[in-house]
């Protein structure tokens, strides 16, 4: 006997490598079902994970009694579905990006309103030990005045054909890899506005795998915050630095330096090392499980009853109103 | 009573502010144009001025009815005589002549009158000078002058104190040369403040408070530093003379030969965070925090801003 049981919307990677995982492992939450499209894919997780499969979402909610809905189908799909399980009373936990656009966003913060459901929206990046961190150290001010901020994030180009879809996927690399950084941008310095966006399709894609991005913060009067993202590197990387007038730190999902008042401090994985004799270091064997983490962290919150949680529903309002912006400075869009 | 006080975004600017608005002063902080004051508490009055300008000084000083002196430049800086001696007597100019009843000034262990200050250290003779503007004259108002030793606790946003507790942190097990033979007098801010408040309210105050606690060794203090932390370290003691006339040679001659990049010299340093004659032990005149706690009150607060 659980105390929520999840049904999960999808039956691709991100639903069967992390949300059912995750949820399964968790103490207090049991995988009762799957929607999912495709009927061969359906049945496999149906199998494999021993759980009922229905063809939509829809079907799913009419034959279930679900508390916790996750959502792992492509962009397109995800304000159907979010709607129709805030209808049916059910804490939604959405992939990014929420929505291909801002409208399908703002509708889906009022459902979630109206129903006072706690959601999350399935960014990544935050959840990092590093960047928890670096956002901590952000706000309690060590850095001093802030100078500028940049983020680089450089990812292998997907898989799946719909990412080239702007109908499907909202756009291009802006939409798939912007979001997970203007969360934590937007957690920071508050509500985002676009100076100035780029974005080109160095491989043919038919949809800009380039761009970079200049924002402005209110809170941050005229400090430059940056970001570049492409699908071009096969291991792909993540970098933030963030720069102030008393120091400076830079960090990705492994290592975490910087510099306040010249005394010099690095993490990785979020800690200390474990020996440190100047001229080398020896870190602990940690490694981050982000991914699991953001979920449950969201049935933590579920579980207090807590809609406050690390990203909203309305953090991803503000995340898809700044890629709307970027792409009206772009000329693309979905 | 309104009391002006400077190098209020300081470490113990902020932890006296911090403490005032729950007091019965009401302060003002006298903050440098273009200063950030987001790390004051929230409320506090803020006061444009610089202890470098006499006459934008004049203007701050002449509202209040008390100046908490604790601007100066600590660490090394060209201009660290000037603001510490000419930003007081500037200090002190405004305050006879705005008719100030009582200055607070904050000065270090070694300018106190019982100690022999260090020639070497321009921070402690910059502090002695400021010492004869005080005490060399006649001045129209009360004069108290706190002398702390090594202080800790939270608000080092300068990460002044970081040294001690990264390498314990750092490290499953600390042996020389990770840490040096180095003798401790540390102090809780909170004492410090607690004497600047105390010295504000005196009907009739001293003028000179030293606020020091017991003079402590390297492993006592560094096995503190290691309780504070949630990791691990176990601290080695290795006897001096086992490093001075063992290890010392041995690293010499690797030294020597190429295989050790460095040499022995910065193992043997010894060093003094403000340990002060048996009789100056353990003085002030509030209730003293432990230096434990003083330790341990740092290390939550590096570990709040996730430093640790």
């Amino acid at each position: 006997m659980s105390d929520f049981d999840v049904g999960v919307v999808g039956a691709g990677w991100m639903a069967t490598d992390y949300h059912i995982p995750a949820y399964r492992d968790h103490p207090s939450t049991a995988v009762r079902a799957i929607a999912e499209v495709n009927a061969e894919r359906r049945d496999d997780a149906a199998e494999r994970f021993n759980i009922r499969g229905y063809e939509d979402a829809a079907a799913m909610l009419a034959a279930e009694d679900l508390d916790v809905v996750s959502v792992c189908t492509p962009p397109s799909t995800h304000e159907d579905v979010f709607l129709a399980a805030a209808d049916a009373g059910c804490h939604v936990f959405c992939e990014k990006p929420l929505a291909t656009d801002a409208d399908a966003a703002r509708a889906m913060r009022r459902a979630a309103d109206e129903a006072g459901i706690v959601t999350q929206v399935g960014y990544l990046h935050r959840y990092y030990e590093n960047s928890k961190k670096a956002m901590r150290i952000v706000e309690e001010g060590l850095l001093g005045s802030l100078v500028e901020v940049r983020t680089l994030h450089h990812s292998a180009a997907p898989g799946g054909s719909w990412y080239y879809d702007p109908e499907v996927s909202g756009g291009g690399v802006l939409r798939d890899l912007l979001p997970h950084t203007l969360d934590i941008y937007v957690d920071l310095f508050g509500a985002a506005s676009v100076e100035r966006a780029s974005a080109r399709d160095l491989a043919g894609r038919g949809v800009e795998d380039a761009g970079d991005v200049a924002l402005r913060f209110e809170s941050l009067e005229g400090v430059p915050v940056e970001a570049a993202v492409s699908w071009s590197q096969p291991d792909g990387f993540w970098r933030t630095t963030v720069v102030g007038t008393d120091g400076w730190l830079a960090f990705g999902p492994e290592k975490l330096d910087g510099d306040v008042h010249g005394r010099g401090f690095e993490f990785e994985h979020g800690d200390l090392p474990i020996a440190d004799i100047g001229l080398a270091k020896l870190y602990g064997a940690n490694e981050d499980d982000a991914g699991r983490e953001r979920l449950w962290d969201f049935i933590d919150h579920v579980a207090a009853g807590d809609r406050d949680t690390a990203a909203p529903v309305e953090r991803g309002v503000a995340v898809a109103e700044a890629i709307d912006a970027c792409y009206e400075l772009t000329g693309e869009s979905a | 009573m309104r009391v002006l006080v400077t190098g209020a975004t300081g470490f113990v600017g902020l932890n006296l502010l911090h403490s005032m608005v729950k007091g019965k002063h009401d302060p003002v902080a006298l903050v440098r144009a273009g200063s950030p004051t987001d790390r004051l508490p929230e409320g506090v009055e803020t006061r444009e001025g610089n202890i470098l300008d006499p006459d934008g000084l004049r203007d701050a000083v002449g509202d209040a009815d008390a100046v908490v002196h604790l601007a100066a430049t600590v660490y090394p800086d060209r201009d660290m005589t000037r603001t510490n001696v000419e930003g007081t007597e500037n200090l002190l100019a405004a305050a006879e002549k705005e008719g100030i009843e009582r200055v607070v000034f904050t000065s270090t262990i070694g300018a106190h009158p019982a100690m022999e200050t260090d020639p070497d250290s321009t921070y402690q003779t910059s502090k002695a000078r400021a010492e004869e503007l005080l005490f060399g004259s006649e001045h129209s108002f009360d004069c108290s002058v706190l002398y702390p030793t090594y202080i800790l606790g939270p608000y080092d946003y300068r990460l002044t104190r970081y040294e001690h507790f990264q390498p314990v942190a750092s490290n499953r097990v600390l042996v020389p040369p990770l840490y040096t033979y180095d003798e401790f007098n540390v102090v809780h801010v909170a004492d410090v403040v607690g004497t600047i408040e105390h010295a504000l309210s005196a009907s009739e105050p001293e003028q000179r408070y030293p606020v020091t606690g017991e003079n402590i060794g390297h492993l006592a203090f560094l096995r503190t530093v290691a309780a504070s932390l949630t990791g691990s370290c176990r601290v080695v003691n290795v006897p001096y003379p086992l490093l001075r006339y063992v290890g010392a040679p041995l690293i010499d001659a690797l030294h020597r030969r190429g295989v050790s990049p460095v040499g022995s010299e910065g193992f043997l340093e010894r060093g003094d965070y403000g340990t002060v004659p048996e009789e100056l032990a353990g003085e002030a005149p509030v209730e003293r925090r432990s230096w434990q706690a003083a330790v341990a009150d740092t290390a939550a607060w590096y570990r709040k801003v996730g430093l640790l």
